[in-house]
């Protein structure tokens, strides 16, 4: 094959080009440290890395939506506590007045007591997380329990919200239900009593009865009390259920993310010790091209003849 | 056969080697001239002539100047620059198309996306909220903007393909009106018996580049000259004269324009767009590029926010926005596709999709209405079923998946169809490249081999020299005879 100056010059140049090329990529590589850069570096990767990014950025806000309702049931869980705190300190009232002397004296004091914990009863029921009140149902924009005066000087506490429950997601197509509603937690369903025991009918009944000074109206309301404790200890553990379920939807949601990011790492990093000793060794490749195309050219039939 | 008879040798000789020399300091001067062939003289002895009843020599001359060419090695690397041409033209705008789909350092439409499924998320929280709602509402209008711009971007590199087709075509006149003129030269002078090679060589060059424009098929006539057609169609250049390309806005698209076809010395021309389409070239390139590649993924874009638009707008009119609103879209609603076509074209673009919902009291979080008895703020069940529908998949024209999952497999179509271009033209680069050493090899200037021709052809001279030397010493001797 002949071999001529044009010839050999533009395999140079070819070639200098590719490994100019090569070099380019590399050092994108190194900079980026991903090994995919645009989707055509790899078309296959790029879905993956694309349907992962969007799964991890819903897991994301999975996570976030679990704090959420985490938030929201810590919150009934503290009401909660506290209303059990509350029925306790009627139901000693109420043990106290039903064997007492039937002193009025006593009896009027212990009136306002339970008027007391009556209104306490239904300020708890009208808790509020953020804005919203948690045991309203749907009607979180509201008290769910009315706190007019009635006629005996004691808060009303009807139950103006709704018996819906609220859910949020917490993974792909899986719900969990963040609120417990007020109504089944402090009237016993609507209407009052219907499926368990109404306590602010309760509180009501026994102020009546105080009022009255009626001993045997109290005996017969003391049951009550027992049943009304039962119904807050089952609404807790209730919360305590669902705090578990969103617990362990996080921490599938973190082991879920952690792989992803693992994923997308392996799918999209680029092997960095591998793209240094590459780009070490490319630029070697193209210092000692160079040095021999300038060899190369020196050497012409024109430097022996005189 | 006299002493003037051997200074007629000489003479030939001096005259012959000059010209070799000649051909040589041509060949050196044009080393470096794209598509020169090096030129050989041919010597060859002079007829011999009677001199005393035996045939004696009469000298040298050149028989004539050829050029070394391989007209086979010619017409694959004008395969190969039209296979290059087109690949490149379509490969440099793909490559600016797959910037828009490019999300691995930077944010792009498929987190838009994701924003706003998770702002619906964030809606079913606290689905009175004015701060999520006002949230929504924003990240909703960036991913309209995304949307905009990525179609604008788009329909930009479109039309600017469309726009090189101008001087794309004004070259392709030049290079067939140059041809034509060489046909032309070459023809005159080689009917006078001469050797056309700089025109030759010239007129391979301009076929050359324009087979880089435009894929051609190519046809040397007994007479010199070339024709030149399209790969599947008319002729561009037929012996002196050539047809001519100009553009005309089409019918149905005036942004764009059809590309005409004008025979030489014709008033009439044809749209022959559909043909160069498929000829090969940069005109291929561009055309398709304009017609095929961009329209592709403009699709679908336009798919995926016509899904997403009218998937939202189901749903979310099915629901109640804090003010007891109800019935409205989310999104413009898109004007209803005309079959076969299962979405509306052009909706991803400005003055298609966009949030039609303006007042945040107005975004239906509530499947029942918020303001009447029963119902409440609170009710989250269409901000969880909205923001569920990232879960959802769709059966759309480039495969089922969720809307995210489609902008990936966008992406991935996209990404493909860059490879697949600069495969194509690093592969017909890499053949250009070899097939163009292999013209060099033969067709090529050696300068070494040059340099050593020069030395024979000058000692060749000094040797004819010396022979007229030693004739007029012979005919000085002669001369003194008579003395």
């Amino acid at each position: 094959m002949r071999v001529t100056e044009s010839m050999t010059f533009s395999t140079m140049i070819n070639n200098m080009q590719t490994l100019r090329e090569k070099l380019a990529k590399l050092q994108e590589q190194a900079a980026t440290t991903y090994r995919v850069n645009a989707p055509s570096d790899d078309p296959q990767a790029t879905l993956q890395i694309y349907n992962l990014k969007g799964i991890k950025a819903a897991t994301n806000q999975y996570l976030s939506n679990i704090k959420s309702g985490n938030a929201w049931l810590k919150q009934a869980e503290s009401a909660l506590s506290s209303i059990s705190d509350v029925i306790g300190k009627a139901k000693d009232a109420a043990f106290s007045m039903a064997n007492g002397s039937g002193d009025p004296a006593l009896a009027t004091s212990m009136t306002s007591l339970i008027r007391q914990l009556k209104e306490e009863v239904v300020v708890l029921g009208n808790t509020k997380y953020g804005d919203s009140y948690i045991f309203g149902g749907y009607k979180t924009e509201s008290a769910p329990f009315s706190t007019t005066l009635l006629a005996n000087g004691s808060v009303d506490g009807t139950y103006n919200g709704t018996a819906d429950s609220i859910r949020v997601e917490i993974g792909p197509g899986s719900s969990s239900q963040i609120n417990l509603t007020g109504d089944s937690v402090l009237r016993g369903g609507t209407p009052p009593g219907s499926t368990g025991t109404d306590i602010v009918g309760m509180m009501d009944n026994l102020l009546n009865a105080l009022t009255a000074n009626d001993s045997a109206a109290i005996q017969a309301l003391l049951p009550q009390f027992g049943k009304a404790m039962d119904q807050i200890t089952a609404a807790r553990s209730e919360v305590g259920a669902r705090m578990v379920r969103l617990d362990t939807g996080r921490s599938m949601q973190e082991s879920v993310q952690v792989n992803l990011t693992d994923v997308i790492s392996g799918a999209q990093d680029a092997d960095m010790v591998k793209v240094m000793t590459e780009l070490s060794q490319q630029q070697t490749v193209l210092q000692a091209s160079l040095s021999a195309s300038a060899k190369i050219s020196q050497v012409s039939l024109l430097d022996y003849l005189k | 056969m006299g002493v003037s008879g051997l200074l007629d040798i000489a003479k030939s000789a001096l005259f012959t080697q000059r010209m070799a020399l000649d051909v040589t300091g041509e060949n050196i001067s044009n080393v470096n001239t794209p598509g020169y062939s090096r030129q050989t003289a041919l010597l060859q002895t002079r007829t011999p002539i009677l001199s005393s009843g035996f045939p004696m020599g009469n000298g040298v001359e050149v028989g004539s100047v050829r050029r070394v060419y391989d007209d086979f090695l010619q017409r694959q690397i004008r395969l190969e620059n039209g296979r290059y041409g087109e690949a490149s033209t379509s490969y440099s705008s793909m490559k600016r198309v797959e910037q828009l789909f490019s999300e691995f350092g930077t944010d792009g439409l498929g987190s838009s996306v994701s924003d706003f499924f998770n702002a619906w998320q964030d809606l079913s929280l606290n689905p009175g909220g004015e701060a999520e709602r006002q949230t929504l509402l924003v990240r909703s209008e960036a991913l309209v903007d995304r949307f905009h711009q990525t179609a604008t971007y788009l329909d930009q590199v479109r039309l600017e393909a469309d726009r090189s087709l101008q001087g794309v075509t004004a070259e392709v006149n030049q290079l067939t009106n140059g041809i034509a003129t060489l046909n032309q030269q070459i023809n005159e002078l080689e009917a006078m018996g001469g050797e056309a090679n700089e025109q030759r060589d010239s007129r391979d060059s301009l076929v050359r580049d324009l087979a880089s424009k435009v894929g051609i098929t190519y046809l040397e006539q007994g007479d010199g000259t070339v024709t030149v057609s399209l790969a599947a169609g008319p002729n561009l250049v037929n012996g002196n004269s050539a047809a001519t390309l100009s553009l005309q806005p089409n019918v149905a698209d005036p942004q764009v324009h059809d590309v005409l076809y004008t025979p030489a010395g014709s008033a009439s021309s044809t749209d022959i767009t559909s043909i160069l389409a498929s000829s090969g070239g940069e005109l291929a390139g561009t055309i398709s590029t304009r017609d095929t590649l961009v329209p592709k993924v403009m699709a679908g874009l336009d798919e995926m926010a016509y899904t997403l638009a009218t998937q939202v707008n189901t749903i979310h009119s099915s629901g109640y926005g804090l003010n007891g609103s109800t019935a409205l879209p989310f999104f413009t609603p898109p004007t209803a596709p005309v079959p076969p076509a299962t979405f509306t074209a052009g909706y991803s673009g400005i003055g298609g999709i966009s949030v039609a919902i303006t007042s945040t009291a107005d975004i239906a979080a509530a499947q029942s209405d918020p303001t009447a008895v029963g119902g409440g703020k609170g009710d989250n069940r269409n901000a969880l079923a909205l923001g569920d529908l990232r879960n959802t998949q769709f059966a759309m024209a480039g495969g089922v998946s969720t809307i995210e999952g489609y902008y990936a497999l966008l992406a991935n179509d996209v990404g493909m169809t860059v490879q697949g271009l600069n495969q194509a033209q690093t592969q017909s680069q890499t053949l250009g490249n070899q097939l163009e050493a292999l013209r060099q090899a033969g067709s090529g200037v050696s300068l070494d081999e040059e340099f050593a021709n020069l030395l024979k052809y000058q000692k060749a001279f000094e040797g004819a020299a010396k022979l007229i030397n030693a004739s007029t010493e012979m005919l000085d001797t002669v001369l003194n005879m008579v003395r």
